[in-house]
């Protein structure tokens, strides 16, 4: 079925538009479909569709439906961007874009600043600084004589974490106790808080790294089959390596920064994305972008209506990981596709 | 065509390769013999500049290899592996297809029709065009090493180096990859390096021949009047008879 390159390109794409609007009628606030359409039209090309629509119409399709659409869309496409580029750059499928320690980091940042600082702003922006400190930290704790061997990445990469998670312990320890709270709520990952100023801030760096990276793509094939390998075919191994950790590390921080950490997604998307399309990079770097931002729409979709109060995606994301992630593990036997 | 100038080595205080020096002209298939840990792999590497020797130089072409861009070394020569497992199910086609990167200018750069015409062309030369589709993943050892051979191709090199190409070969796969190598070598005028392990392999498909021992080159030359029953005890330690057979010679072990 996914034999065609244009075929699966149109289907992830059309798996995403319809999955988007879906998305945006989907909760408390009923609207007509047909009058909503029209009501986005017209805000596209002003004037061109006129009807008449509620004021709610902007209010909760403007203000809080459309923001958290567009940002589930954004970090579910780095995180699984970022998640599909790291597969392949360190030739295993079971990677993800938290293995050099970044969403600890980042996490670190976040209860730095929830504890500390006031504003949510400085959250952001002091979580993606961590993050990208952790994931820069864990790169050249493994750097040894110009070289990053893969396992010595994934061992530093569980240092840093390890050191990041006891920093977060302690944070939580000595901080007011109504503010762990918000650490830990920070901690499970949730899109519930989107503004308009996360997808400004944050949907920049997204989408130009993601670009870069689909670029990137047919460099990373080659890479994936181990340095020695890469280097006789001529490529500069060391450099290409560190731009695609440099841009999936971006994208991946600008994720957790405006969301939280959201686990599993990163895994799972570029994974059944490869069982469906194969392992060709420029394929599955922009197809695990398309599916990743359908998958954490999805998600949210449940996070924010299965109950009648709010659950955070990244429980949800989990919950769906985690079995997901043992039927691999029983059915491929070591032997990974 | 390549010229090594004594080139030495060293691992941390270990000497591995202690002055060697080589001159192999196009068309000539030569194989290297020794036993383990004598440092014909070492040697393999400082030839494709994997690793840099502290003393010497390699011409290749005329070119000092350390002078050359990576990527211009890529274009000259070529490395074939003892084995190598991709971690994802590339197709064939895409496996030959990465030959071409040498040739791709610029970071965003795709390989375009004129490679994969070059692509078809190499997977036809070596027989394997039934499989270009098929996951490399599922490919047996010999068909994967033809695969390779046939990426190194794909890079247009003139000079390609193999380490232990059959190691995890089968008998007929050996021979098979052997033959293949030689034939290529005389077709294309390729210079061919490879290091083996059984002297009878090297009798059949090399024209030159060195013994590498603890470091140096201890005999050189054409195979038939270097592998003698003195030499074979000297480097290996191992008594043999010389035996002709069809007027090639061959050597089997005396075992007691």
């Amino acid at each position: 079925m996914f034999k065609s390159k244009i075929f699966n390109f149109v289907f992830f794409s059309l798996l995403l538009v319809i999955v988007f609007f879906f998305s945006l009628f989907l909760g408390t606030y009923d609207f007509q479909p047909l009058l909503l359409a029209k009501f986005l039209c017209n805000k596209i090309i002003p004037g061109a569709f006129p009807g008449n629509w509620p004021d709610s119409y902007e209010t909760v399709i403007l203000n809080i439906r459309l923001p958290r659409v567009l940002l589930a869309m954004l970090v579910g496409a780095a995180l699984s961007t970022a998640g599909a580029s790291f597969q392949g750059l360190f030739k295993n499928p079971l990677v993800e874009p938290y293995t050099l320690g970044l969403s600890t980091g980042a996490g670190f940042g976040a209860a730095l600043a929830l504890a500390f600082l006031p504003g949510k702003l400085s959250v952001s922006l002091v979580a993606f600084t961590f993050g990208l400190l952790a994931a820069f930290l864990a790169y050249s704790l493994a750097r040894q004589k110009g070289e990053t061997p893969v396992v010595s990445l994934v061992l530093a990469g569980v240092i840093v974490s390890a050191l990041f998670s006891a920093l977060i312990s302690l944070v939580q320890y000595v901080v007011d106790p109504l503010k762990v709270q918000g650490i830990v709520f920070w901690l499970m990952g949730g899109l519930n808080l989107a503004t308009w100023k996360d997808i400004q801030t944050a949907g920049p760096f997204i989408m130009f790294s993601i670009l870069l990276l689909i670029l990137l793509g047919w460099r990373l094939n080659i890479l994936s089959l181990g340095d020695a390998e890469a280097k006789s075919l001529g490529l500069d191994v060391e450099k290409n390596k560190g731009l695609i950790v440099v841009l999936a590390t971006l994208a991946a921080s600008c994720a957790v920064a405006v969301s939280g950490v959201i686990g599993w997604i990163g895994l799972m998307v570029p994974h059944i994305v490869r069982m469906l399309v194969g392992p060709d990079h420029t394929q599955l770097l922009p197809l695990s972008a398309l599916a990743g931002a359908a998958f954490l729409l999805l998600a949210d979709d449940m996070a924010r209506t299965i109950f009648t109060y709010e659950i955070p995606v990244g429980v949800i994301t989990t919950l769906l990981g985690a079995p997901f992630f043992a039927y691999l593990l029983k059915k491929a036997k070591g032997g990974w596709m | 065509m390549i010229n090594v100038d004594k080139i030495k080595f060293s691992y941390e205080n270990m000497p591995v390769l202690k002055g060697i020096s080589l001159e192999i002209p196009a068309g000539k298939v030569l194989t290297l013999l020794g036993p383990n840990g004598s440092g014909k792999t070492t040697l393999l590497k400082c030839l494709n500049a994997s690793l840099k020797p502290q003393e010497g130089i390699v011409y290749l072409d005329g070119q000092d290899i350390w002078s050359m861009k990576k990527q211009e070394l890529a274009k000259l020569s070529a490395t074939l592996y003892q084995s190598h497992v991709a971690a994802f199910p590339y197709n064939v086609e895409d496996i030959v297809l990465m030959g071409r990167a040498p040739y791709l200018e610029g970071l965003f750069a795709l390989p375009d029709k004129e490679d994969k015409k070059i692509v078809e062309e190499v997977l036809e030369e070596l027989g394997i065009s039934h499989f270009a589709q098929r996951p490399y993943t599922h490919l047996s050892g010999g068909e994967r090493q033809l695969v390779l051979l046939a990426r190194a191709l794909a890079q247009q090199p003139k000079v390609l180096f193999l380490d232990e190409p059959t190691a995890p070969l089968d008998f007929k796969n050996t021979l098979g990859v052997l033959s293949k190598v030689r034939e290529l070598s005389k077709k294309k005028n390729l210079v061919v390096i490879m290091s083996l392990h059984d002297p009878n392999h090297a009798l059949l498909f090399s024209d030159l021949l060195a013994f590498v021992k603890k470091g140096e080159i201890v005999a050189f030359g054409q195979p038939s009047s270097i592998v003698t029953p003195e030499n074979m005890q000297s480097v290996y330690n191992v008594e043999v008879d010389v035996l002709s057979h069809n007027s090639l010679p061959f050597i089997v072990p005396k075992i007691r």
